[in-house]
């Protein structure tokens, strides 16, 4: 009973060595080659770098990365605050209005409906639309992550507030003297947080790592590339120097990285929320 | 004073109405054009084009490359359905039980979840091509000596590769959660009665992860149907289309060959299988709700 006990722990650390290793080899790998030179790279794939040498950061500063994270950062950041700022208000709205108007709970349908939509249907008529329009550009893109985050954010919006926030707290202040709109902002709002952390850190990890939208919306125009379409459009413009694009994949996870280590706990918890629902 | 009157009145609506607008303008606009496309001859070069009913639709069902598509979609989303839900519950047992670095260890395995999907690919795509072959070498294994990307049938196993080391990480946490929500207490009454691991895992465990087990199914399914960015990135859908999925097909269709009504009525197909597939999640989901 004790050996098989023993026996089995052996397996259970064992399984996460490999795992962990398995997680392990590929980032490190990154780590190391972004400060090797090509040469050293497809010579000694596994190798420490020796030497190193920081020539492809200096590259990498010199092809104008700076600009490239920065345009991520920017949507990303404003993309989130809009989808934060309009989606919850309009699940508010929806959860208060659905019992008693027909027409909100169509209205309810008709926001939800995305989620069943694969978007390789709408892909091809968005990328002509948008260069249509003159918003083949980041404030496009930043629309478009507004309108494409809307259904399943909203959803969560309303089974949380419909389980979380009682109609007698918008009451009671509605018989102070308050309106809608310093019931909703005042009142409301605050009592969201868990569900605020949640979409947040979900809508936050798709716009920073998305890279379709922008390779349809973005690609004509390098100066407003996002940090994942520069990484693709780099490794293939440098077809045999792979230092260079090894640092940018290093710039990408290491930023990702610093927050996760920060909000781990929120992140999983918010991503596994978000995914179960 | 009349304006407040208007809000009071009409609130519902003014918190509502940009959400609509833009899935109107965004969403039920270009589905429309996509619907519609999909019965014509659109190149996307010019503005002309023809309706020609279900010609694209009669196409499809004797395209090659559709039918290759079909064929690798399904092999992938299996492949990522039993290995996420595999290694899912695997590693999530093992991280259940109590030991040290336990916390560090949950993280570690949660964390290629919030990686970008398309730079993991391009670093797996290095090691592919530089990694394997050199550990090839070194062992004399002749079958890792060129790249995996090289033969139709390596490309699929480093596409599945890829997409179950990131996928499932996800599924891990889930499963953790569904093994924390059993009651200690009926574990604990089992093995006084007798019950070794392996009882319990089937009896207790299994039963409770089975709402785990649906989502994941879903989430696998929905991720195989649509991959995009790991193909894209790893093998462009090479060699010679062995690992184009439907969703890599329509793009190509669309940009690369300006076969933009064609290319519709595949992303059309693709909609319908997705759509049978949701409904059948609301209502699994709505069985099993938990919280």
């Amino acid at each position: 009973m004790q050996t098989e006990k023993k026996t089995r722990n052996i397996g259970k650390y064992i399984l996460l060595t490999v795992g962990g290793i398995l997680i392990l080899i590929p980032l490190l790998v990154t780590v190391f080659s972004s400060f090797k030179t090509t040469k050293d790279i497809m010579g000694n794939f596994f190798s420490f770098p020796n030497p190193g040498t920081l020539d492809n950061y200096r590259r990498l500063l010199a092809d104008g990365i700076g600009g490239y994270f920065w345009n991520s950062t920017v949507i990303t950041v404003i993309s989130v605050l809009l989808v934060m700022f309009f989606v919850p208000m309009a699940a508010y709205s929806i959860a208060r209005n659905i019992s008693k108007k027909r027409a909100f709970s169509l209205m309810y349908s008709f926001l939800i409906l995305g989620i069943f939509v694969p978007f390789q249907v709408i892909m091809i008529p968005i990328t002509v639309m948008m260069s249509k329009l003159g918003l083949a550009n980041m404030w496009g893109l930043m629309l478009l992550y507004l309108t494409y985050a809307v259904p399943q954010t909203l959803f969560l919006y309303v089974g949380f507030i419909k389980m979380g926030v009682p109609e007698s707290l918008d009451e009671a202040a509605e018989i102070d003297g308050a309106s809608k709109i310093t019931t909703y902002f005042k009142i409301v709002f605050p009592m969201l947080k868990p569900m605020h952390a949640t979409t947040l850190i979900m809508n936050a990890l798709w716009f920073w790592n998305d890279f379709m939208l922008p390779l349809l919306i973005l690609n004509k125009d390098s100066k407003m590339w996002t940090l994942p379409l520069f990484q693709y459009n780099y490794q293939g413009q440098y077809f045999n120097d792979y230092g260079p694009s090894f640092a940018s994949y290093v710039v990408g996870i290491i930023t990702i990285t610093i927050v996760y280590v920060i909000f781990q706990k929120n992140i999983i918890a918010g991503m596994s929320n978000g995914a179960v629902k | 004073m009349r304006l407040q009157k208007f809000i009071s009145k009409y609130w519902g609506w003014l918190f509502l109405i940009v959400p609509v607008l833009l899935q109107l303008i965004f969403f039920y606009v270009p589905l429309i054009q996509g619907a519609f496309y999909s019965f014509t001859d659109w190149t996307g070069l010019t503005y002309n084009f023809h309706l020609v009913g279900f010609n694209n639709y009669k196409i499809l069902a004797t395209d090659p490359k559709f039918m290759k598509a079909i064929g690798f979609t399904i092999i992938l989303t299996l492949a990522m359905i039993i290995g996420e839900i595999g290694l899912g519950i695997l590693f999530a047992r093992v991280l259940n039980a109590k030991f040290h670095g336990q916390t560090f260890f949950r993280a570690w395995f949660f964390f290629p979840a919030v990686l970008s999907g398309l730079t993991v690919s391009l670093i797996f795509k290095q090691i592919f091509n530089y990694g394997l072959p050199a550990i090839g070498s070194f062992f004399g294994i002749k079958a890792l000596e060129t790249s995996l990307l090289g033969t139709a049938g390596g490309a699929i196993v480093a596409v599945v590769f890829v997409m179950i080391w990131q996928g499932v990480a996800m599924p891990i946490v889930i499963f953790l959660a569904g093994l924390q929500s059993i009651p200690e207490e009926i574990k604990e009454a089992a093995r006084i009665d007798g019950a070794n691991d392996t009882t319990i895992f089937w009896k207790i465990e299994l039963p409770y992860l089975l709402p785990s087990i649906s989502i994941v199914f879903i989430m696998a399914l929905k991720g195989g149907l649509t991959a995009f960015d790991q193909i894209f990135a790893l093998t462009s859908g090479g060699p010679s289309d062995a690992t184009t999925s439907l969703g890599l097909l329509v793009y190509n269709y669309a940009f690369k060959n300006n076969q933009y009504g064609y290319a519709n009525a595949i992303a059309l197909v693709l909609f319908i299988l997705i759509a049978i597939i949701s409904l059948i999640q609301i209502k699994v989901s709505q069985k099993f709700q938990i919280d």
